[in-house]
């Protein structure tokens, strides 16, 4: 009896250590005044809103259909990515204070404060030194990685200082990068689908800018939401946070491979040197290179969020709330996992059917949430969550 | 644990500098250096160096992939690709050329255009606002005939600071908006290189 009682307050101990390291469930507070980084974050947002009002609000009534046509469609690629997302945010739930933060900051402020003039002075400087042809070839290649990762980067580096606690793992870089990202893309979407109506003299603006959302969605696997995805959790390892020890090495390899990929992606043309096929070969290449660095990082993220998750829940099997299966099933590595959720599934309890094991397995995700908010105590959210479980087994 | 998740609300007292969070100092630097890099300082760098790439006599301006035109001798370029450029990735010529003189700006746009010279002027006065507040543009387009046969439509506009003039031709569905815009005294004394630019407009496949 004592040693069961024991076991259980070990569990519970480790649950309130994996909840302190991991940072999950850490509520983000946008407001805070005595931190450098929140004027920083202002000064960016103001400078960027600025400009793109001034670039837009002059021919906003002439543009209207293309600004219509790309909220619509750059509204309709970033809903499909958030899904992507939230998917991906399986372990733990981004607040979403934060998640609009990212956004707002990769979207209005990174392109519009910090890339459009930096990519000008310095596609400028190209043509100057080494003439237009060269230019012509190489300048988006050598501009946008520098100047949009960088760009990106700071709004995730201040965010990381706004965010000690809820942005600490290599998860926490990837998502919160990928918000960044994903901001920036949608308004460089829009940017591009106006300068399209504009290089058509605004006739078929429509058309114009569906046609450039097509080609950008299509070849935009290899897009800013993924670059800026791989660039923070480089930043987070260069950093280091109380759940990620420093790993400088891993951390700029990471930051590199997100320039090399952005840089190569823009240099297609001019590497493939026109011709065709190899430029399709390069789009595919890209293309498989960027997912494989994204799975590498997730990857190297995935053992201590896998951890985290199992010290959490396992207090639940504890307590009789899951199986080991099921803890396994959630807490597993990929493959691994693969394998116990079937086994879970398999091995349900007597009446309760297939859909409904699967239902429970997402409800235990749904109770690691709560408990992590809660801190480890049993919340009325808590509770709650238990009862689902408990409800789904029984119906 | 609870100490860690109240560290956002308040700052511990050993982490404060003048009522600022110490730590989040670090951050701010690197994030105002990139800051100021992009916003400022490359920009700042830009201004400071001259373009020299001056036109000489003989250059030829791809304006489109099937149009030229003959440089003036002494316009510097600053955007826009030459018939003797070559770039690997195979492009002839881009959206925008722009060459610049003594103040004078002239600047060509092109673009897929399916249309008249004169629907193409009215969409130029339109998505670039000439005609607008500010604007004071002439009462009639002039027809205009370059040495090679392109026919095209030019109107002349005058605001608070500049005059300029706007040209428009549509060559095989490619819209060819030109404007040359500077001060009144400067457009004058380059009025015979602008127009002798204009009218050496030409298809790369001969005279139309």
């Amino acid at each position: 009896m004592t040693t069961t009682t024991d076991q259980t307050v070990e569990l519970v101990e480790r649950r309130s250590a994996a909840i302190e390291e991991s940072g999950w469930g850490a509520p983000f507070r946008m407001f805070q005044p005595r931190n450098l980084c929140f004027w920083l974050y202002v000064l960016l947002l103001a400078m960027g809103a600025r400009q793109l009002y001034a670039q837009a609000a002059p021919t906003a009534g002439v543009f209207a259909d293309a600004n219509l046509a790309a909220v619509a469609s750059a509204g309709a690629f970033c809903l499909i990515f958030l899904l992507f997302l939230h998917y991906f945010d399986r372990y733990e739930r981004t607040p979403t204070s934060l998640a609009v933060a990212a956004f707002l900051g990769g979207g209005i402020g990174a392109p519009w404060a910090l890339a459009l003039s930096g990519n000008s002075a310095m596609m400028d400087l190209y043509a100057k030194w080494f003439g237009q042809a060269w230019a012509t070839d190489w300048q988006a290649g050598l501009t946008a990685p520098f100047v949009e990762e960088t760009s990106k980067g700071v709004v995730f580096l201040m965010l990381l200082s706004l965010a000690p606690v809820a942005i600490r793992t290599v998860y926490d870089g990837l998502i919160v990068g990928a918000y960044v990202g994903l901001g920036f893309q949608v308004l460089e979407d829009m940017l591009y689908g106006q300068n399209s109506a504009y290089t058509n003299f605004g006739v078929d603006q429509v058309g114009s800018v569906l046609h450039t959302f097509v080609i950008r969605s299509l070849t935009g696997v290899s897009s800013h939401a993924m670059y800026t995805a791989i660039f923070a959790a480089g930043v987070i390892y260069v950093v280091g946070t109380p759940a990620q020890p420093r790993r400088i090495g891993r951390g700029l390899l990471l930051m590199l491979s997100a320039l090399v990929v952005h840089g190569t992606w823009d240099s297609m043309l001019a590497i493939a040197d026109g011709n065709g096929l190899i430029v399709a070969l390069l789009m595919v290449g890209i293309t498989v290179a960027s997912i494989a660095v994204l799975v590498i990082a997730l990857r190297w993220g995935a053992a201590a969020e896998r951890g985290w998750l199992r010290d959490v829940l396992a207090p639940e099997v504890a307590n009789g709330t899951l199986t080991e299966l099921e803890l396994a099933a959630l807490a597993g590595d990929r493959r691994q996992r693969r394998h116990d959720r079937r086994r879970a599934v398999k091995h349900r309890s007597d009446g309760v059917s297939r859909r409904r094991e699967k239902h429970v397995l997402a409800a235990a995700l749904d109770l690691a949430h709560d408990l992590c908010e809660s801190g480890g105590v049993d919340s009325p959210a808590v509770e709650h969550s238990r009862a689902e479980i408990a409800r789904l087994r029984t119906k | 644990m609870t100490s860690v998740r109240h560290e956002s609300t308040r700052v511990p007292v050993e982490h404060r500098l003048l009522g600022i969070d110490r730590r989040s100092i670090p951050y701010a630097a690197v994030a105002f250096a990139v800051i100021a890099l992009w916003a400022w300082v490359m920009p700042w760098v830009d201004d400071q160096v001259p373009w020299d790439d001056t036109l000489q006599a003989g250059d030829v301006v791809q304006v489109t992939d099937d149009v030229t035109m003959n440089a003036a001798p002494g316009w510097g370029i600053v955007k826009g690709l030459l018939a003797s450029d070559r770039t690997r990735s195979g492009q002839k010529s881009s959206d925008q050329v722009v060459l610049v003189k003594d103040g004078v700006v002239f600047s060509i746009l092109q673009g897929p255009f399916e249309g008249t010279p004169s629907r193409l002027l009215r969409q130029v006065k339109r998505i670039t606002g000439v005609g607008g507040e500010g604007f004071s543009v002439a009462t009639t387009p002039q027809d205009v005939v370059t040495a090679s046969g392109l026919r095209g439509v030019a109107q002349d506009f005058s605001s608070a600071r500049n005059v300029g003039t706007i040209y428009a031709f549509v060559v095989d569905g490619v819209g060819i908006d030109i404007q040359v815009v500077g001060p009144e005294a400067q457009m004058q004394e380059l009025s015979n290189e602008t127009a002798a630019m204009i009218g050496s407009l030409a298809t790369t496949g001969g005279s139309r």
